[in-house]
């Protein structure tokens, strides 16, 4: 039976080819765009690369200390001394891990100039975030006791200072101090703002006295929950730490505005901001469903134009006895085939511009993946594209009445 | 004629309807495009006020150091960087020096502005001129005295129409009056802005600036950077240091402003292929469904090229209906000042816009119109 | 004040050559009313379609007012078509997208007058065939007769001296059929307008001045 339809539905699309012709293209590029986008998107906010376990873990980024008065105020990431005494002290999480923000290390190698980028972080990083490790292991709790001047290296640091990735045991020069490589990691995206870097160090090696009280610095915390379902808990629980923070100059500051958030909104709210970025991601969802509409509204009226253009064989067929449903199924089969084809082509030409984007280094260190769950996400949005636009004309066709449509009078 | 037209557009408007919204959500976004393109360009052509080629800035990192050693080893840095024949001048400067992303705002006599912590040297290093008094020199070195110098922009909003050399502000006393400093990017324009004076001579300070700008000689390169920085590191140890040249940043901060929009672009051409696509579906339905209505328009004594002109009409109405739906959003935008973008270049993205839209749908429209009026008139007679 | 000369008309498919019209010689005098008549397939339409410019003969010539304006450029033929003659269809053509008043408009829109010239004329037409009261509806909301009464508003309007219709009572039952008749009739006696009516109906050909019929092709006595 499908079969059938299948074949009818070729010889249809073989003859008009104008029409099959502007409907793939249509289709293929908007599923191209869409794709590239969606990459975008899971590289940024997916559940892969080390941020395997996103779905339970927090985030503490950005903090606003002030005082009463409104005379200071500072505003950015805070320092290790103030996470240590806050984020360290849940109880409700499984683990709770404090890492810098990305820090530019330029290595000079003989008369090379190697600009990487570095992070210091401790042992409970290691355990939230799951790196792909080339070769190697990662910081131990001995590393940060006594802190040994060892580093974990990505592929690309690899692959720039020593040639190759056999680089276990050799030391690298990160500006006049030598670390001894102990592990290599597959590169990460610049997009997954909490576990990219090309150089992984422990905290303890980065001469700053951390019993030295500071608010401001370049920290961050990453808090990882049992489950979700724990999050106001631990929400909740590290307010009311905040709230009791012991300020060591409370004439300058003595005011916290610090909150541990999800994913999305640690990176882009303000922790003053008690909202939670509700409408912005109303937002974006409109202005992706007005861009899906435009080829849906192209492909329904190219439809709808079909069947008014092919009337009079409906009314034919009709009038030989052929069933409502089986003229419906025949013209959804159709246009589901288009999708399909148009789907298969937006998905190669995806998977070309995804290529160019990450060899162009356009924006530096990104690294946009083509995978088969963005395959499965492309083939959902091209079934339901083509279903939608075929079921509104299939419906206005199976209106259509024998006699209105073998009349000579097409007004 | 016209009247006729909108008469009969207006009846199938409902007909239109997607097309007319696919139109003007394209009119909307060109209109965005063109401001942002607009706005950006006609800054990007003004006076930067400094010149930022051979420029290089020194970032330093010494965690915890005690502020009398940085002090001391800042003194050796700069000392170290005068003595290369390629280094010409050293400033020490705060951390928003130019291309970076970092603020400093503070408010003088309760104007909101920027500040800059710099010595002597810095204006010279950016090629800053002066245009009214002077900069920094070693003479203002006096305690008690507060020097700072100004944009004329902060100098009109301090003191309109007066002469501001020599005037007391709650920061310090104006000595010299500079022209633009547009040190952001090479997008935005000018923002109010004082330069206050530092010295690494001076021991009294509580913070030190943690950035030495300076210039080195034109065709200085990548092996100098090298051999210089493996020196440097030898003083700067167990500090982070990192060198930044001027032109490669300014790159990078200009590509954070043109890079949206060029994706924006990309986006814009997708959807107006779609709008294209869209019409010509319309338009060749039409000729095909409307045989017998232009076969009876020539048999009324239509000449061929009123019936070209009629369909290409018909779309220009259908895109007037679409523009000036669209023009409902886009008109609050100079009306409300939105962005602070002038209402000039506002009127002006909306014609471009409209323009573009008109141009774009009689284009589509002139091959189908044609085949249109090719239509004999006996096609109303014979019905097929 | 229409003269046909020797009108052959064939046309070519493929390999096959249909004739529709052959050695077809015809005179007709300033206000005659005219039936042509025949099975289908005759060639009634097709010479229709000679007479009022909208086809070219194969062979033969055509003279209106002893002009031929077969020979003239788009234009010129056009701007003729538009102030001699006059069209009544089977199926009415008229366009729903319009209102009444702005279907009986239509061919003035192809001349250079004014709008509120163009709308006087149009009442006037529309007093004549009796729909003064229904100007701002809309082809929907009439009925079979009214339609072809708009329709033949619409071919008086601006006052041509030849009308053509092509079957006009054909889709109307007879009282419609009878009053379309009547109209006609009323033209061609107070306005002296000539008229070619082709029709299956013979009591109305018998209504009029003289009868024309053709078979193949061929005009038959």
């Amino acid at each position: 039976m499908l079969k059938n339809y299948f074949k009818i539905a070729l010889k249809v699309l073989n003859r008009n080819k104008f029409f099959t012709f502007v409907s793939l293209f249509g289709i293929s590029i908007t599923l191209m765009i869409l794709i590239v986008l969606s990459s975008l998107y899971d590289s940024s906010f997916g559940a892969y690369g080390p941020e395997k376990k996103l779905n339970r873990m927090l985030f503490i980024n950005q903090v606003k200390f002030s005082d009463t008065k409104g005379n200071h105020l500072m505003f950015g990431s805070s320092s290790n001394y103030f996470l240590n005494k806050t984020a360290k002290n849940l109880k409700t999480p499984e683990t709770v891990s404090i890492t810098t923000e990305f820090i530019s290390a330029d290595c000079y190698v003989g008369d090379r100039k190697i600009s990487l980028i570095k992070r210091y972080t401790d042992v409970a990083y290691w355990n939230i975030l799951e790196f792909d490790f080339l070769q190697g292991r990662p910081i131990s709790n001995l590393d940060i006791e006594n802190a040994n001047k060892v580093a974990v290296i990505s592929r690309k640091a690899g692959l720039e200072y020593f040639g190759n990735l056999s680089c276990i045991g050799q030391k690298i020069n990160i500006q006049n101090e030598f670390f001894t490589v102990i592990g290599v990691v597959e590169d990460v995206t610049i997009s997954k703002f909490y576990s990219f870097s090309h150089i992984y160090l422990p905290y303890t090696t980065s001469g700053i006295d951390y019993s030295i009280p500071a608010l401001g610095g370049n920290c961050l915390a990453l808090i990882l929950a049992y489950s979700r379902r724990d999050f106001d808990a631990i929400q909740t629980e590290y307010q009311k730490i905040t709230d009791g923070f012991q300020f060591y100059d409370p004439e300058s500051y003595n005011h916290v505005n610090a909150r541990a958030l999800t994913y999305y909104d640690s990176i882009f709210q303000n922790p003053d901001d008690e909202s939670t970025l509700i409408y912005e991601k109303a937002l974006y969802i409109v202005l992706l469903l007005l861009f899906m509409a435009f080829p849906a509204i192209n492909l329904i009226n190219m439809n709808v134009t079909r069947i008014i253009e092919r009337s009079s064989e409906i009314g034919i067929r009709k009038s030989f006895g052929a069933s409502i449903r089986t003229l419906m199924w025949q013209f959804i089969v159709e246009n589901v085939i288009i999708t399909l084809l148009g789907g298969i082509l937006g998905f190669i030409m995806a998977a070309i511009v995804i290529k160019t984007i990450n060899s162009s280094g356009v924006i530096p260190y990104l690294i946009l993946s083509i995978n088969f769950i963005l395959f499965f996400y492309a083939l959902g949005i091209t079934i339901f594209f083509g279903l939608f636009s075929g079921i509104y004309p299939a419906w206005k066709m199976s209106k259509l009445q024998i006699m209105h449509v073998l009349k000579i009078d097409k007004q | 004629m016209i009247k006729h037209i909108i008469k009969l557009m207006w009846h199938r408007k409902s007909r239109n309807f997607m097309l007319m919204f696919e139109i003007s959500v394209s009119f909307l976004i060109l209109f965005a495009i063109s401001t942002a393109v607009l706005d950006n360009s006609i800054n990007l052509y003004q006076d930067r006020g400094f010149e930022y080629q051979n420029v290089w800035v020194l970032s330093l990192d010494w965690k915890d150091q005690s502020k009398r050693e940085v002090q001391e080893r800042l003194h050796l840095i700069k000392q170290q960087l005068n003595n290369y024949t390629e280094i010409k001048k050293v400033s020490l400067v705060s951390r928003n020096y130019p291309f970076t992303n970092r603020n400093y705002k503070t408010q003088i006599n309760k104007i909101e502005t920027n500040l800059i912590n710099c010595e002597d040297e810095f204006f010279e290093i950016m090629g800053i001129q002066v245009i009214m008094g002077r900069s920094f020199r070693i003479e203002d070195n006096v305690k008690g005295k507060s020097p700072i110098v100004i944009n004329q922009m902060l100098a009109d909003k301090l003191f309109p129409d007066e002469n501001p050399i020599g005037k007391l502000t709650e920061s310090g006393q104006i000595i010299g009056v500079i022209g633009k400093y547009r040190y952001k990017n090479s997008y935005v324009p000018d923002e109010s802005i004082f330069f206050n004076r530092i010295s690494l001579q001076d021991t009294s300070v509580n913070y030190l600036e943690n950035n030495l700008i300076f210039k080195v000689v034109p065709g200085t390169g990548k092996d100098f950077e090298i051999k210089m920085m493996k020196e440097i590191n030898k003083l700067t140890k167990g500090w982070d240091t990192q060198i930044t040249l001027l032109e490669e940043a300014r790159r990078d901060q200009d590509k954070d402003v043109w890079l949206p929009i060029l994706i924006l672009i990309v986006v814009s051409v997708f959807l107006i292929l779609n709008v294209i696509l869209g019409l010509f579906g319309l338009l060749w339905y039409n000729i095909n469904q409307r045989t017998a209505e232009f076969g009876l328009r020539r048999a009324m004594g239509a000449k061929d090229t009123f019936i070209t002109r009629q369909v290409i009409l018909e779309i220009l109405v259908l895109a007037s209906f679409a523009i000036i739906g669209g023009l409902i959003i886009a008109i609050q935008f100079p009306i409300l000042g939105i962005f602070n973008i002038e209402r000039h270049i506002y009127v002006l993205s909306i014609s471009i816009s409209a323009l573009f839209i008109y141009g774009l749908t009689a284009l589509c429209a002139y091959i189908p119109a044609k085949q249109a009026s090719l239509i004999q008139p006996n096609a109303a007679l014979h019905e097929d | 004040m229409i003269s046909l000369k020797n009108i052959e008309k064939t046309f070519q498919t493929d390999s096959i050559e249909t004739a529709a019209l052959s050695e077809i010689s015809l005179d007709i005098k300033k206000g005659e009313f005219i039936s042509v008549m025949g099975p289908s397939g005759c060639g009634k339409s097709t010479l229709l379609s000679i007479i009022g410019l909208l086809d070219i003969p194969t062979k033969g010539q055509v003279l209106i007012n002893n002009e031929s304006p077969l020979d003239y450029k788009d234009a010129k033929l056009s701007a003729f078509r538009n102030k001699m003659l006059g069209f009544v269809f089977q199926s009415f053509h008229l366009i729903n997208d319009l209102s009444v008043i702005d279907n009986v408009e239509l061919p003035l829109l192809y001349r250079r007058i004014s709008g509120s010239e163009r709308k006087q004329k149009a009442l006037a037409a529309l007093e004549k065939v009796g729909l003064s009261n229904r100007i701002d509806h809309y082809p929907s909301q009439l009925s079979g007769g009214q339609k072809q009464r708009v329709a033949i508003a619409r071919a008086i309007v601006g006052q041509p001296e030849i009308i053509l219709a092509d079957e006009p009572t054909g889709n109307l039952d007879s009282h419609m059929g009878n009053e379309i008749m009547e109209i006609l009739q009323n033209l061609n006696e107070t306005e002296k307008t000539t008229i070619v009516m082709v029709t299956h109906d013979e009591s109305l050909a018998r209504k009029t001045n003289r009868l024309i019929r053709l078979f193949d092709g061929k005009q038959v006595f």
